[in-house]
């Protein structure tokens, strides 16, 4: 009787820990992005766009996401009711490169990242943030990357890159952020 | 302020300046700590405010891009500021972000009500910061101020406060000291001019002359009393020297005429015994006129002798100064005045055992003890033979004379100032020239002594001469 009920004990408490885990990991990746989503609406506020970058004062200020949406429904929730100096939030998703609207932050997401250098071109000039979450795109005009260290979401800022944009960066977002130095010519 | 009045008044007027400018400045000092500590407090305030506004400012971006260690850097350069006690940043659920120091123990949560604002709670000052990026809110920050600082500045502007009175004190009575002078120093001259001449009776001395306020009035007015005092004394001087050379003039005349009047009158009475064994017994008539001129030559003699000693006393110009022993001249005088000695049957009785002798003019001692033993048998109680006692010896250092006789008496009371008056008699019942204890006083006094007198009425009278 013992043994049967240590049996299935532990069974349970294996299963609890298993599913536990998986379910934890679920979380983390919607977490993840959920983090993510708030930080893009954060730099809505620590970055200035030039005035001619809004059709009208009240026009929205418009986050796109390029290729696959990694979001779901959790960016469009958290930006929902939120205004920058009298301009709401929107939020455009865009399949391909060629769908690119005018927006003022651009999330590429990682099923694009092949065409980036693509889309870089497109937008230069404009007064567009570029942001995405893959690695060695750095010094090919991504402007802010998100990364993943000791299980905490931090992003990379390349001010280099973001000169050419016309937008003013906060210093105070430059002193959370790491800031990725020039490449060297 | 009547406790001062017994004080010198250099005292006094430093103790009023002290005490004036000690008020003052324990006022101003008062005032000034006070003020100083409202404006510091309020300042701390502000201060505290700016100081969280700029905290608050500056960790917006770590509170939204969750960088802990970003919130803990700014919160840590809260330590160059060491009279934060606690500060804590809550993010916008009101959970704990990040705290300073990092062992401080703070509420892990904030109730969001608080609004912004610093205020005094128990030994701190506190309050919240909200933190806003734009017009969103990020967070709350919480401050916690130790006003310790506040008590250490408040102690050290006491302690100030106590140095700088203490230096002003000792200021002022420095400043006290000199500036008193010049009300003090000419009221101590006039008090010392004042006492001086009371003492030395030296009226020439004058105020020396001030300004023209009420010190100067007053030298001027002691000045006027000064000349004129100087004046009535003069005049009093003058007057009594006047008088003084006038009783010389007298004492000389006295002295001249009983002199003078001396060797007429010896002769005449020598020239008288030789003629009157030649009439005598012719007949009742004659005999009873020879008697009375007899008696009138004796009196008019006494007379003459007892003005002369007076007159010498006066002049003070005995020129008989000896040894003299009181026997001698008590057998002497006993011999002169046998006739009123048996007749009376008086009884006297002489101690001379302790002072026998003193060198002192012959006819003065004698004139003094002829009168006091005279005046004491003539002057004898109806009721009552005389006992008259002359005694000498010596009270308290000093040659001392007793006559006590079991006489009259006097009414000292009213008769003292007349008693030894010239030419002043108590009584009338017996013969008397009015000049005697006049003699006796002039004698003694000239020659630095004095008479004390005791008298009762019908018990007796004793006279006590102090030679010097």
């Amino acid at each position: 009787m013992a043994t049967l009920k240590t049996i299935i004990y532990s069974i349970a408490l294996a299963l609890i820990l298993i599913c536990g885990t998986s379910l934890y990991a679920q979380i983390s990746i919607s977490r993840e992005y959920q983090i993510k989503a708030v930080f893009l609406l954060n730099f809505t506020q620590f970055i200035e766009w030039p005035e001619d970058a809004f059709a009208t004062t009240d026009s929205p200020l418009v986050i796109g996401v390029l290729g696959e949406n990694p979001f779901g429904t959790q960016l469009k929730e958290t930006i929902a009711g939120e205004k920058i100096n009298g301009h709401p939030l929107a939020v455009e998703y865009y399949k391909k490169v060629e769908d690119i609207n005018s927006c003022h932050i651009l999330f590429v997401s990682s099923s694009q990242m092949p065409k980036f250098e693509e889309v870089v071109s497109n937008l230069t000039g404009k007064n567009v943030l570029i942001v995405d979450d893959a690695n060695n795109y750095m010094h090919q005009g991504s402007m802010i990357k998100f990364f993943n260290q000791s299980n905490k979401i931090q992003f990379q800022i390349n001010p280099d890159a973001i000169k050419n944009t016309q937008l003013t960066v906060s210093s105070k977002l430059l002193r959370v952020a790491k800031v990725v130095k020039p490449k060297k010519n | 302020m009547f406790l001062l009045k017994d004080i010198p008044i250099k005292k006094q007027l430093m103790t009023v300046i002290l005490f004036i400018s000690g008020t003052v400045l324990i006022l101003t000092c008062t005032a000034f700590i006070a003020y100083d500590f409202y404006t510091f407090k309020k300042t701390t305030i502000q201060q505290l405010s700016t100081l969280a506004e700029i905290i608050a400012s500056n960790s917006t971006a770590a509170l939204a891009f969750d960088s802990r260690e970003d919130a803990d850097e700014i919160l840590s350069s809260l330590k160059a500021e060491k009279n934060i006690g606690t500060a804590s940043l809550y993010d916008k659920e009101g959970h704990l972000f990040s705290q300073y120091p990092e062992e401080a123990t703070v509420s892990e949560f904030l109730a969001m009500s608080s609004e912004n604002g610093f205020y005094f709670k128990g030994s701190n000052i506190e309050g919240v910061q909200t933190v806003l990026q734009g017009d969103r809110k990020l967070g709350t920050l919480h401050l916690s101020y130790n006003i310790r600082i506040i008590q250490e500045r408040l102690r050290s502007y006491i302690l100030i406060s106590i140095l700088v009175f203490l230096i002003s004190f000792v200021l002022a009575y420095q400043l006290s000291r000199i500036s008193q002078k010049s009300i003090s120093s000419p009221i101590l001259n006039l008090a010392n001019i004042a006492r001086a001449i009371s003492e030395r009776h030296d009226y020439s001395v004058r105020a020396p002359l001030t300004g023209k306020d009420e010190i100067g009035l007053l030298n001027n007015a002691f000045n006027r009393m000064l000349t004129q005092i100087q004046e009535q004394n003069q005049s009093l001087l003058d007057k009594n020297n006047e008088l003084k050379k006038t009783n010389e003039d007298l004492d000389s005349f006295v002295y001249a005429a009983s002199h003078d009047l001396k060797s007429p009158i010896v002769n005449i009475d020598g020239l008288f015994n030789l003629l009157a064994p030649e009439i005598y017994s012719k007949n009742e008539t004659t005999n009873y006129l020879i008697d009375r001129m007899q008696h009138s030559i004796t009196r008019l003699k006494r007379t003459i002798t007892d003005l002369s000693t007076a007159a010498k006393a006066q002049k003070n110009i005995f020129d008989d100064i000896e040894e003299v022993k009181f026997e001698d001249v008590f057998q002497e005088v006993s011999i002169d005045i046998e006739t009123l000695i048996n007749s009376s049957n008086a009884e006297i009785k002489t101690d001379f055992c302790e002072l026998s002798t003193i060198k002192y003019s012959r006819t003065a001692i004698k004139s003094v003890m002829y009168n006091l033993l005279s005046n004491s048998i003539k002057y004898k109680s109806y009721d009552r033979p005389p006992v008259v006692h002359i005694e000498t010896g010596k009270i308290n250092g000093k040659k001392v004379l007793t006559v006590k006789d079991n006489g009259l008496g006097i009414d000292l009371n009213k008769d003292k100032e007349k008693l030894f008056a010239i030419f002043k008699r108590l009584h009338s019942h017996v013969e008397g020239t009015g000049i005697g204890l006049y003699a006796v006083k002039r004698i003694i006094e000239n020659n630095n002594g004095s008479i004390e007198v005791e008298s009762t009425i019908n018990k007796g009278t004793l006279f006590k001469i102090f030679f010097n």
